[in-house]
């Protein structure tokens, strides 16, 4: 595995691809106010693996969902490529996260009734992209996963880190700008969970921009930052200090954050 | 192995279906919204049912109110092509000697008349009958007598019993019957007996008189109406047998003389109720679609409120609930609703009936004073109830508790399920509506049809009168024209009264009578005419034109040549090519044993043909003589005036006159007449599309239900569509779609399935074909839109499903 050529060295000379200034997101049940996110200030830039981390209920789905547009802020300012994304329509925002976000859930969420194949294509096919580019992609993620072995299988015939290789694969087909993931492998035993990290910090390697929560800090090493989050503020953040990319050597040299 | 749950006695079965029934109903009670749906559901399937059922009842299932009625019989004379005629003189009386099968054999004719010597001269059903008649139906006469042997013989003395109505209305319930003298006729009769209320055979007599058999009568004048009771223990077959026998015996007798084609024996109840059966049955089957329908929706409310309590179920498997105890729980909830909904569905069959027999208009329906919400009926809706808990309930139950616990108990990664029960429960449901449309729609277009058929007169603003003028004050011809010549003009110079006209036959008032007749110059005419009375002011108050010729005048007098008026249809049949006015006949068979065979009837004028029999049977050739010339039937017409008023409120000025010159009249609008002769397929065309209305209308809250149902299941499913950049048409289409595919298998099904229906239609239907494209068309159209509005409603709320729903772990 060798670094890609257009992983930039540094932080500060990459482009700013989210910018988040000021967002609050207050939820509203039974005259109870929730204040998932208070003040959130973040920058993520093109190609960073950013890791959010913080105890349950800290706030990392919320901030997640609202990264990838599933939600609005009650208050702030989100900049995506330098785009503020209050102004969109619903249609406007459905094609920002068919096109620009690709998503990996806990829980998997494949869909049932489709076969590995056409959960991967789904999000091509709301793109109107042709048969055959379509069936080009949609090959290339699943051997980029390694399922393609597997493509006309029903999820419910595959094991939890399959789903999961599976999921990966329908998140990157469609080439977004970044990949969200939600406690990736939350749902996974621990083998399965380290090949899907290892997926993961592959992709990065391969230049994907990537934003993924996680409770287990063992986990977080993996990304070159760590966001804290506590009662929806942000207490802490670590950046891995590692020149290179390649996560088997960081891994063997010791030289990964354990906390 | 025995355990707890088997072991206990008779006792705690009650106690534990106590236990279901009281949960089953804290259930029902805490989902009352559910509850509410789904008693009204099953009410409006079991109300439809139970009413129709209860018409069928009433007129199909329950004898006739005489005594041993299975074993009274009508009998005929077959006609060539299988039709029934009344039997002639003298094979009733050989009928009458020769058979073995009968305890008794009578015969009667009946016709309306006025009888003079009651309270008021009123026009009254009478019915000439047999010395046998009322032995036929084993009524006893509330006072007094029934007739003798004496009396049925010819010149025997006259007497007359009465019905009870009349007694009581005209005979001031006198107990002294027999110092009664009526006038009928021209003849005087004794009342010697009254028959117990309710009793009116034929149709609404009132009067009967006795009457014998005419030994003059030939073999080929079907005169009488044969009624008989069997002996005891003697078969509707076997007394067939005995018909035929004598039949052929008089085949050979009499050869040619006998132009029968057999004796016809049917019970007296197929008789007065075959002509509806068919409709009756059609509408019963009609509204068990209904109710099937209603109980595929139930059913499938109820899999998916058990779909939410799959929860609840893997507990109570878990604490060892066995299956058939779960089954038991479920079926009792099931039952509860459908004993609520049979309940329910009485109270609105009594509306349902009160409705029909608003549409029903009397005589469109034979026997229905019988039908009421009697036991049967009621056991009928209680058995239909449990057929619906059944149906309803124990299909859904049976798939809940066969699916595995272990379901609930492990975390899904998948996302999924969509119900394969569902789409059948709803393609069924879908199926039976279509079958109820499109019947539905071919009778509506039928209807249209006939209801815009010309009849051949103007009706708005014609009021009838049916008269009889009593013999006693009009003895003879000169006095018979008298009346009309005095009385025609005086109604017509009535304030609002623009013609007065009278016939012998009033158009579609179910009376005509036709025969044969000579054409000067060719002799015997090829077929018969029909032949009735009438003056210049019928056709000019029914706004009927004359084509050629004249109507009648001052110079047709009686003395003067008899003139006569024809149709159209008579014209073209009987003297195709030629100018029918001025052509002479005679002979007229309906006329000339008064009149005698040389009296020529000079044609003046033609008129335009109207639907005279029946609106959907072609005019038939007419012959119209001069009621100033040959009066002799025209004592008993019907005046017809047009107003310029509304007609009904001419009625007590006419009335006033005709009770001047003692004659009684019923009074009717040629309105109302006109919709009279729709009134049956207007009844049988309301129903079935108020039925396929409600099945509509189920199917469509059925196919909202569940793709609601499927849109909450999918939640998180059309969460993950929408995080991965789905927009809301998608999503919208692919509910749509995915109802719309189990639509459109319901609507195959049921296009498939509708040869059987309109097999069962097709005497129905008028001028339209039962597999007609416009009908289909739009009933697919109708169906189509209204179960895409079903599935936009709940497909738009599943646009609007917040993505981060997927995000949150189940
Ligand atoms: N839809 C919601 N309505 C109300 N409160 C919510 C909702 N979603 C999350 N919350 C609350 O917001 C806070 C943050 O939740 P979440 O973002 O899920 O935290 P985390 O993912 O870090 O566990 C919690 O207190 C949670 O209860
Ligand atoms: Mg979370």
């Amino acid at each position: 595995m060798t670094a890609s050529p257009t992983t930039p060295s540094t932080a500060e000379s990459r482009k700013s691809l989210i910018k988040l200034d000021g967002v609050t997101k207050v939820y509203y049940t039974d005259e109870l106010e929730t204040h998932a996110l208070a003040g959130i200030q973040l920058d993520i830039l093109e190609g960073e693996y950013v890791a959010i981390a913080g105890p349950s209920g800290g706030g990392k789905t919320t901030l997640l969902s609202i990264l990838g547009l599933l939600d609005s802020p009650t208050s702030g300012v989100y900049l995506l490529g330098g785009q503020p994304v209050e102004s969109l329509s619903r249609s406007q925002r459905a094609d920002v996260r068919n096109q620009r976000i690709g998503f990996i859930f806990q829980a998997f969420n494949l869909i049932g009734d489709l076969t590995v194949y056409e959960n991967v294509e789904l999000p091509l096919t709301y793109r109107g992209m042709p048969t055959d580019e379509r069936r080009k992609r949609v090959n290339a993620a699943l051997e980029r996963v390694g399922m393609s072995h597997r493509t006309n299988h029903y999820p419910a015939q595959l094991s939890g880190g399959q789903q999961q290789r599976v999921a990966v694969a329908r998140a990157v087909s469609g080439d977004p700008l970044i990949l969200l993931a939600d406690e990736p492998t939350g749902n996974l035993d621990s083998a399965n969970g380290e090949a899907i990290m290892e997926l993961l910090a592959e992709l990065h390697g391969n230049g994907a921009t990537i934003c993924m929560v996680t409770h287990d800090p063992r986990f977080a090493r993996h990304a070159e930052r760590t966001v804290h989050l506590f009662d929806g503020r942000i207490v802490e953040e670590e950046r891995g200090d590692r020149a290179t990319t390649d996560q088997q050597e960081l891994r063997e040299s010791g030289f990964g954050i354990d906390r | 192995m025995k355990t707890a749950q088997e072991s206990h006695g008779a006792d705690g079965l009650v106690t534990s279906f106590l236990r279901d029934l009281r949960y089953a109903g804290r259930r029902l009670r805490n989902n009352l919204g559910f509850t509410t749906l789904g008693v009204l559901t099953l009410a409006l399937g079991i109300g439809a049912t139970t009413a129709v059922f209860s018409v069928v009842n009433g007129i199909l299932l329950k004898s006739l109110p005489y005594p041993d009625s299975n074993q009274i019989v009508a009998l005929s004379e077959r006609t060539k092509s299988g039709g029934e005629m009344n039997v002639a003189d003298p094979n009733f009386l050989d009928l009458h000697g020769q058979s073995h099968s009968f305890s008794s054999l009578a015969f009667y004719s009946n016709y309306p008349s006025t009888i003079l010597g009651g309270s008021e001269p009123i026009l009254a059903g009478i019915a000439n009958v047999s010395t046998d008649f009322m032995s036929v139906f084993r009524v006893r006469p509330l006072m007094g007598r029934v007739f003798t042997h004496d009396e049925t013989a010819p010149g025997g003395p006259a007497s007359a019993v009465v019905s009870f109505n009349y007694w009581r209305d005209h005979l001031g319930s006198a107990t002294d019957i027999n110092s009664h003298i009526l006038s009928v006729d021209g003849r005087s009769y004794q009342v010697v007996g009254v028959m117990p209320t309710g009793f009116h055979f034929p149709d609404a007599t009132d009067v009967w008189l006795p009457s014998s058999i005419s030994t003059a009568a030939t073999r080929t004048a079907h005169n009488l109406q044969v009624v008989g009771r069997l002996k005891t223990g003697v078969s509707l077959e076997s007394a067939r047998t005995d018909l035929d026998l004598i039949y052929r015996r008089l085949k050979h007798d009499y050869g040619t003389g006998m132009d029968a084609y057999g004796f016809n024996i049917n019970t007296l109840h197929d008789e007065i109720v075959g002509p509806v059966r068919t409709p009756l049955l059609l509408l019963l089957a009609a509204a068990v679609l209904v109710l099937l329908v209603a109980c595929t929706n139930v059913a499938s409310t109820l899999l998916a409120a058990g779909a939410a309590r799959r929860g609840e179920i893997a507990v109570r498997a878990a604490l060892g609930a066995r299956r058939g105890r779960v089954l038991r729980q479920l079926t009792t909830e099931g039952l509860l609703l459908a004993m609520l909904g049979s309940a329910a569905g009485l109270a609105l069959a009594a509306a349902v009936l009160k409705f029909m027999q608003l549409l029903a208009p009397a005589g469109a329906l034979p026997q229905s004073g019988t039908i009421s919400l009697d036991g049967r009926v009621v056991t009928f809706a209680l058995a239909m109830g449990l057929l619906a808990a059944v149906l309803s309930s124990l299909f859904p139950a049976m798939r809940l508790s066969t699916e595995s616990i272990t379901h609930d108990l492990v975390t899904r990664g998948d996302v999924g399920g969509r119900g394969r029960v569902w789409g059948i429960l709803v393609a069924s449901e879908v199926a039976m509506a279509l079958l109820l449309l499109v019947g539905c729609g071919l009778l509506v277009r039928s209807f249209a049809k006939v209801a815009s058929i010309d009849p051949g007169f103007r009706s708005d603003g014609v009021l009838t009168a049916d008269i009889a003028l009593p013999q006693a004050k009009y003895p003879d011809d000169a006095s018979i024209a008298t009346f009309y010549q005095q009385i025609l003009p005086e109604l017509a110079r009535l304030p609002g009264v623009k013609q007065a006209g009278m016939t012998h036959h009033l158009p579609l008032s179910g009376s005509g009578e036709n025969g044969a007749f000579d054409i000067e110059g060719t002799g015997r005419a090829s077929s018969y005419t029909y032949y009735s009375i009438a003056n210049t002011g019928f056709f000019r108050s029914l706004g009927v034109p004359l084509k050629r010729g004249r109507f009648f005048d001052d110079r047709d007098r009686p003395g003067t040549p008899d003139v006569a008026l024809v149709n159209e249809t008579f014209a073209k049949q009987f003297f195709p090519g030629v100018d029918v006015v001025g052509r002479r006949v005679r002979n007229l068979a309906n006329d000339d044993w008064v009149y005698g065979p040389d009296r020529w009837v000079t044609i003046v004028g033609v008129v335009a043909d109207m639907h005279e029999a029946a609106l959907t049977s072609a005019p038939k050739p007419t012959i119209y003589v001069n009621p100033y010339q040959r009066p002799f039937k025209a004592r008993y017409a019907s005046l017809t005036l047009q107003s310029t008023v509304p007609p009904e409120s001419l009625v007590p000025a006419v009335q006033a006159i005709l009770r001047k010159a003692a004659v009684p009249a019923t009074f009717a609008t040629m309105d109302s007449r006109l919709s009279g002769a729709v009134a049956g397929r207007r009844f049988s065309t309301s129903v079935l599309t108020f039925f396929a209305v409600i099945a509509l209308l189920l199917a469509a809250i059925g196919i909202y239900g569940v793709v609601s149902y499927q849109v909450v299941q999918r939640t998180r499913e059309i969460g993950i569509r929408i995080a991965l950049g789905a927009q809301p048409a998608s999503v919208r289409r692919l509910i749509v779609i995915n109802s719309m595919r189990v639509v459109a298998l319901g609507l195959v099904v049921g296009i498939l399935a509708t040869p059987v229906l309109t097999r069962a239609l097709q005497s129905l239907l008028y001028d339209i074909s039962p597999t007609d494209p416009g009908t289909f068309v739009t009933v697919l159209l109708v169906f189509v839109l209204v179960a895409l509005a079903a599935s936009l409603i709940p497909a738009n709320r599943a646009t609007r499903i917040a993505p981060m729903l997927a995000l949150r772990s189940e």
